[in-house]
């Protein structure tokens, strides 16, 4: 009798941790990293469901509590349900680092990243095809708050209803290559960015931003640096060193406000802005224009009440 | 043996160490436990306690957490789905002193019970650094946001809240005074329910957004040299809708003045009101500029049904 129940045993402990699931769950209150990660006996952290966790599965937060940093090498989503609290608190280093592979689709959805200590990026991607980071909030990080910088082909990023708070250097930072676009893209809507040093900053990806707010930034609102496209609609930028720059980039700002920064808006190195039913206000200098750069104008902005409104130098029609 | 016991568990009681995330619960928590997961504190004072500057605080469940002083930086978060209540009685809800901190505030309610003569707000904040008000509902104290820092820079964020009379009498919905300070505020997606003034500034330059505020006296108002740039928002049944008064500017894009007794938009004292895209609809009077102020229009505005049409000062120019 005993010789049979020994190798039962022996199984069901092995086979415990042996089988994916679609769906594993996570707990602070009752979750131990040795349970299957099963709704009635679920696991820990992110870190210990995400083993048991099938391809394209879905990682589920039962209760308010930290959950640790991850490494995500799969496709998954990591899925807290609104009245809990998911908190990642990160010591140092990364956060969350995506290395899901050139066809990886990953959602982080309401979770709240924390940085302490010397946390560099709440979320960091390295392969990954698709990445949706969803009413997430980010705060505190000492370098990035997301760094999409993918080496995979044509990768998009998609931010939505997220808060990124206190970064001492850039809140959102989209970099799809270093010599030329690998094809990223990148939809921020309803984005909260607050003293980020520079709010959103694009190098060679084209970068879609609207209902959104940068805040408080020491250097920039959003910023269009080298082989982007960026279009910024229905947005704000406030109290920052310049609320929206061009640097060998091109911007479009439709519907938006530039009001009490240092400059409203500013071409730097190159770069090109097209503005249309803006409005420039309370900044020290309305609008700002290296030699060879563009800022031009549909002829239906509010510029304004700045201590020096600056002049549009080109001028474009409506169709 | 039990002596000792005892002499231990008191030791480690008294040597309990600060956290970076620590935890309350209405319905488990004691303020003699170390406010972690397991052992929650009862209130936000007991659990600021022991949180590092930087840190948070969660509340698990529903409940009232009591009134708390905060002198360090700090972030008091209740998830969607918990109603974590904050009534006061002859105080303030949070009360912000010290010097540079960073304080969130996340959806609280924040509540108080009428009392005559008493000048309680339901957040004051007189230290500097970053206030963030996210998600707050704010009843019935004669302030709903008192922003005062004593440091030059400070940045008041708010957005997602509702700030309202309830019960008691609100005078200001939000209120900032930073004289020689720069204060400056970002407001979006709040509304303003029966405070006597929704949002005054005085010297002090805000950013508004996607705001409702309805009945009172003076709807949106920038006084004392400040600026005020309104968009997407709307001033109903007030008596004057968007104000201007004492060397201020304030800037109307795509906004509804609607029901104001007396002017909807008004620029009194040596000040500027530059109306662009906006609906002035059922005032007594659509616009007023006094002797030395200037309501502008960009002559794209509806202007019907006020007893009195007129009266714009001058246009301005679109650029």
């Amino acid at each position: 009798m005993t010789m049979k129940i020994i190798p039962i045993l022996l199984s069901a402990i092995l086979c415990t941790n042996a089988f994916a699931s679609p769906r594993t769950f996570v707990s602070a209150a009752s979750g131990n990293d040795l349970n299957p990660c099963s709704r009635t006996s679920p696991c820990r952290s992110f870190a210990g469901a995400l083993a048991v966790t099938d391809a394209d599965g879905e990682i589920i937060v039962v209760d308010s509590g930290g959950y640790g940093p991850v490494t995500i090498a799969q496709s998954v989503s990591i899925v807290s349900p609104a009245g809990i609290y998911a908190g990642v608190t990160v010591m140092s280093g990364v956060g969350i680092v995506i290395n899901a592979g050139d066809t990886g689709r990953v959602v982080l959805r309401n979770l709240a990243l924390i940085a302490q200590g010397t946390a560099t990026s709440a979320i960091d991607a390295d392969t990954v095809s698709t990445l949706s980071i969803e009413n997430c909030t980010i705060s505190g990080f000492t370098t990035n708050g997301i760094l999409f910088d993918p080496t995979t082909a044509n990768s998009s990023l998609a931010v939505t209803r997220t808060i990124i708070r206190n970064i001492p250097s850039i809140g959102i930072n989209i970099t799809g290559g270093s010599q030329s676009t690998n094809g990223a893209t990148a939809t921020i809507d309803s984005v909260h960015l607050y003293d980020c040093r520079t709010g959103v900053f694009v190098t060679y990806a084209l970068a879609s931003i609207s209902n959104t707010i940068a805040a408080g930034g020491l250097d920039n609102g959003y910023f269009a640096y080298i082989g982007s496209k960026v279009s910024v609609s229905e947005s704000v930028a406030t109290n920052n060193g310049t609320g929206f720059t061009a640097g060998f980039g091109f911007m479009m700002v439709s519907r938006c406000e530039a009001t009490s920064n240092t400059t409203g808006i500013g071409a730097y190195e190159f770069g090109v802005i097209d503005v249309s039913d803006s409005t420039i206000a309370l900044n020290t200098t309305g609008l700002y224009e290296e030699a060879l750069t563009v800022i031009s104008s549909r002829g239906n902005n509010t510029l304004q009440a700045n201590t020096t409104d600056g002049a549009f130098n080109q001028s474009y029609s409506a169709q | 043996m039990r002596n000792l016991t005892i002499a231990t568990i008191l030791f480690c009681a008294a040597t309990l160490s600060a956290a970076p995330r620590t935890f309350v619960s209405a319905a488990a928590g004691n303020d003699i436990n170390p406010c972690s997961r397991a052992l929650p504190c009862r209130s936000f004072t007991a659990a600021l306690a022991l949180t590092d500057g930087g840190g948070e605080i969660v509340a698990l469940d529903s409940g009232g957490y009591g009134a708390v002083n905060i002198s360090q930086s700090v972030a008091l978060i209740s998830p969607e789905g918990v109603h974590a209540g904050i009534t006061a009685q002859g105080t303030d809800g949070i009360s912000i002193t010290g010097g540079a901190l960073n304080v969130v505030l996340k959806n609280l309610m924040l509540s108080y019970w009428y009392q005559i003569g008493v000048d309680t707000a339901g957040i004051r904040d007189t230290a500097g650094g970053s206030l963030n008000v996210e998600g707050c509902t704010i009843t019935g104290f004669a302030s709903g946001i008192y922003f005062a820092p004593t440091l030059s820079g400070a940045r008041l964020y708010v957005m997602d809240s509702i700030i309202q009379r309830g019960y008691s009498f609100t005078h200001y919905g939000i209120e900032i005074h930073t004289p020689n300070l720069a204060g400056r505020a970002m407001i979006d997606s709040t509304q303003f329910y029966d405070a006597e003034q929704p949002i005054y500034l005085q010297n002090a330059q805000a950013t508004v957004r996607d705001c409702i505020a309805t009945t009172g006296e003076d709807g949106y108002e920038a006084d004392f040299q400040s600026g005020m740039v309104v968009t997407r928002s709307v001033a109903k049944d007030f008596a004057y809708g968007f104000f201007a008064n004492n060397s201020s500017t304030i800037v109307v894009n795509r906004c509804l003045a609607t029901r104001s007794s007396i002017y909807g938009v008004a620029a009194f004292n040596s000040c500027n009101a530059y109306v662009s895209g906006s609906s002035l609809v059922d005032n007594a009077q659509a616009a007023f500029g006094s002797a030395t102020g200037a309501a502008r229009t960009r002559g794209n505005n509806t202007v019907q049904g006020n007893t009195n049409n007129g009266v714009f000062t001058i246009g301005f120019f679109t650029h």
